[in-house]
């Protein structure tokens, strides 16, 4: 890790340690805006972090950024960061100026914009964000677009920890006037993709190091027969699969992270969504065991984490969806044998031992 | 909680193309009859000859110094080449053992007689080691054991008797783990040391135990007044516990702790990408998916250990995961293909098949099992 990166970690982690209780979480399911936390987040720069400073960024990279939102994962912080870091760079990479303001992205290749009245339907963040945007077709031609949200009517929706996941209804706004680029379908995807993917993943993997915490926390605390439920060996024994998942989750992470930042990465990011989809399940399913009944009351903050590991591993694809097309790629692809594959070494060139 | 990142390493382009040389050494041999391709070969698929030939293509004790017979190479480049030898299935067990831990071990505390007696036989794939631990009554509390050495004069007078000691009966020599003082209720990990044993010296006998398939890998060592000179004591006297647990990290975070059961997956993938089969190789991907995380956590144990770091915890984690995965390749492919498991089948993913099911429960006893595994990493995160 760069120096600069520790210094990012340490503020944003400091940050959210003190601005996200689980009060704060529970009242933004609520449908309470976290106004406070976000202007935090805005004045310290961390939602613009990969933006160069000529398009109003904060500098550094995507590194950086991913250190961010694992950290935004793992404190459950109810604002749409991961959204507005990932727009910020969509827009940044056509040039334009990031605003600070909340925005919210959706790929959605099927839809297409017409007319003055349509829908975006389950776009994050949607009822707190002033600006969406879209990738999709517009009048029949594939577009990155900015939608201001003044004019839409919210229907409100959420994913299964409480995120908002709203559909807008947009009535006489004229997609002429929009701010708007034509892009070509494939790489825009893909582009988007990579982007949210790996956010997300970092994100669960944040998650799974707070679950992680909390279980390590309650083992040790509980008491049970006269002594800390921790010293009961089926209960390590959850704990050090806890512990495994996690560590093997920061490895796919690391390496499909280094292989973005070179330039490098093709499969990794499937491999790392497989590997992360998966463990999301195995990591929640075990901590809910170990924390016994208190763990599965609202009262305590174990569902705020779990919870979003159930949501966000469906999203953009689930494991499954992601191993399909990684068979699909690796059947026309038919000239690597599995081991070739493996060791197909794309990153490289940079002295072994260099580290995150 | 302390954080579980591990290092991400890159391979250089040089690396990569020292992979492709050793790999396709390796396919030449094959192709020429030197060797079949075998799951689990590292513990069981024994060949004299190869190691041989691996020594003399300065494959084995790498990244030892040259006056030792080593190539003074990277922890990294040997970490290349053990996976090659294991992904391709080559007969390594002869030397495996003297290679990844009896070598190290003698680098790190032995005396200059014994490094220039024993290392350059190693690395020349002359020279096997076995590993003595276990005793009957001294598996996974391996502080028990019983095995004792009495001072004598010139010497050490051992008694005792160790089992599953893999290769017993093929290798040169034992380090053995034995008590030099009594057992201090206090202080249970004191008073043992690492001797030495010439597996041919009078007073030892070694005694096949078959494993569930008939064949023989591991066996009974007993050891009868058997005389082992000083200069055959490794590192200090009563250190043996703490030298002993330093080569563990080595033996628990290697590739072999992941790729025993490889050979089976690839072959697998053949089968399902000729068949065109998307959802079958999906789930085989799956699979892949483990296996590359998994591979990642290793390499990075490497690094750590080429650094000096302790990887005690970490090391532990990847050999219950890894091993997990070499089991959970069988259960999966068994489902994904039909195949009729023999051992003597003529069709290779049906040998690969039964030897992958038949010695899938040493995958996680062997080592450190499962069980002691996790409690080192509960002990470790619950400390912090």
């Amino acid at each position: 890790m760069s120096e600069m990166q520790e210094f990012i970690v340490d503020t944003t982690n400091k940050i959210l340690k003190k601005h996200v209780a689980k009060e704060l979480i529970d009242a933004s399911e609520q449908g309470e805006w976290s106004g406070n936390l976000w202007d935090v987040l805005v004045e310290s720069g961390l939602v613009s972090v990969g933006i160069d400073e000529d398009f109003g960024g904060t500098g550094g990279d995507s590194t950086d950024a991913f250190a961010i939102l694992r950290l935004a994962g793992k404190y459950a912080a109810p604002v749409p960061i991961f959204e507005t870091i990932i727009a910020g760079w969509l827009l940044a990479e056509q040039k334009v100026e990031t605003t600070y303001e909340p925005t919210s992205f959706i790929l959605d290749l099927d839809n297409d914009l017409t007319g003055d009245e349509f829908t975006l339907k389950q776009v994050p963040w949607g009822r707190h964000v002033t600006q969406v945007v879209y990738i999709g077709k517009i009048n029949n031609q594939y577009k990155l677009a900015v939608l201001p949200t003044e004019k839409a009517q919210v229907e409100n929706n959420q994913n299964i920890a409480g995120e908002p996941l709203d559909n807008l209804r947009f009535k006489g706004l004229n997609l002429e006037e929009l701010t708007q680029f034509e892009v070509e379908r494939d790489s825009i995807s893909e582009k988007v993709l990579n982007y949210a993917v790996l956010g997300k993943l970092a994100m669960m993997a944040g998650a799974m190091e707070q679950v992680l915490d909390l279980s390590v926390f309650y083992a040790n605390e509980r008491q049970q027969f006269g002594r800390s439920i921790g010293r009961f060996q089926a209960v390590q024994h959850h704990l050090a699969a806890l512990a495994s998942e996690t560590a093997v989750v920061l490895a796919a992470l690391n390496y499909a992270i280094v292989a973005f930042e070179e330039g490098s990465m093709k499969e990794e990011l499937s491999l790392a969504k497989m590997k992360i989809s998966e463990a999301a399940g195995t990591v929640a399913g075990i901590s809910h065991q170990l924390h016994g009944a208190i763990g599965m009351t609202h009262e305590h903050q174990l569902h705020q984490v779990t919870r979003r590991l159930w949501a966000w591993r469906e999203d953009f694809g689930n494991e499954a969806h992601w191993a399909k097309k990684l068979a699909k790629a690796y059947i026309e692809d038919n000239e690597l044998s599995l081991w070739d594959f493996i060791t197909n070494e794309k990153r490289g060139n940079v002295h072994a031992g260099s580290t995150i | 909680m302390k954080n579980l990142d591990l290092p991400v390493v890159k391979f250089t382009p040089e690396q990569n193309k020292f992979r492709m040389e050793v790999r396709n050494y390796l396919k030449s041999e094959r192709e020429s009859g030197a060797f079949e391709t075998t799951a689990d070969s590292w513990m069981t698929s024994y060949s004299p000859e190869f190691s041989k030939k691996l020594g003399s293509q300065g494959l084995i004790g790498m990244t030892w110094p040259k006056q030792y017979g080593g190539q003074e190479r990277s922890a990294i480049d040997r970490y290349i080449v053990t996976e090659e030898l294991l992904a391709i299935g080559a007969p390594v067990a002869a030397h495996w053992f003297a290679d990844r831990q009896s070598g190290p071990l003698f680098l790190k505390f032995g005396t200059d007689e014994q490094k220039d007696f024993f290392l350059p036989k190693i690395a020349k794939g002359e020279c096997f080691f076995s590993i003595g631990l276990s005793e009957p009554n001294s598996g996974s509390d391996l502080a028990s054991i019983q095995t004792r050495a009495e001072k004598v004069e010139g010497g050490w007078l051992v008694n005792g008797m160790k089992i599953w000691t893999s290769g017993a009966h093929h290798s040169h020599y034992m380090i053995t783990l034995c008590r030099t003082s009594p057992k201090d209720e206090k202080n249970r990990h004191a008073g043992m040391s690492q001797l030495v044993i010439d597996l041919s010296a009078d007073g030892v006998t070694v005694q096949p135990i078959q494993f569930l398939t008939g064949e023989h890998h591991f066996n009974e060592v007993f050891m009868d007044n058997v005389f082992v000179p000083d200069n055959r004591l490794i590192g200090e006297v009563g250190n043996g516990w703490k030298q002993g647990m330093a080569e563990l990290a080595y033996e628990r975070s290697g590739p072999e702790r992941i790729l025993s059961t490889f050979p089976l997956l690839q072959e697998a993938v053949e089968h399902l990408k000729e068949q065109n089969d998307v959802s079958a190789l999906a789930q085989a991907l799956q699979l892949v998916a483990r296996m590359w995380s998994l591979r990642n956590m290793s390499i990075g144990v490497a690094q750590m250990l080429e650094e000096g770091e302790d990887v005690s915890l970490t090391a532990s984690l990847v050999k219950d995961l890894g091993t997990k995965f070499e089991q959970a390749v069988a259960e999966t492919v068994r489902l994904l293909i039909d195949t009729t498991p023999s051992v003597t089948s003529e069709k290779l993913i049906d040998r690969l098949m039964a030897e992958s099911v038949l010695h899938g429960p040493g995958f996680t006893l062997r080592g450190g099992t499962t069980e002691i595994l996790r409690g080192i990493v509960a002990k470790g995160v619950l400390a912090q």
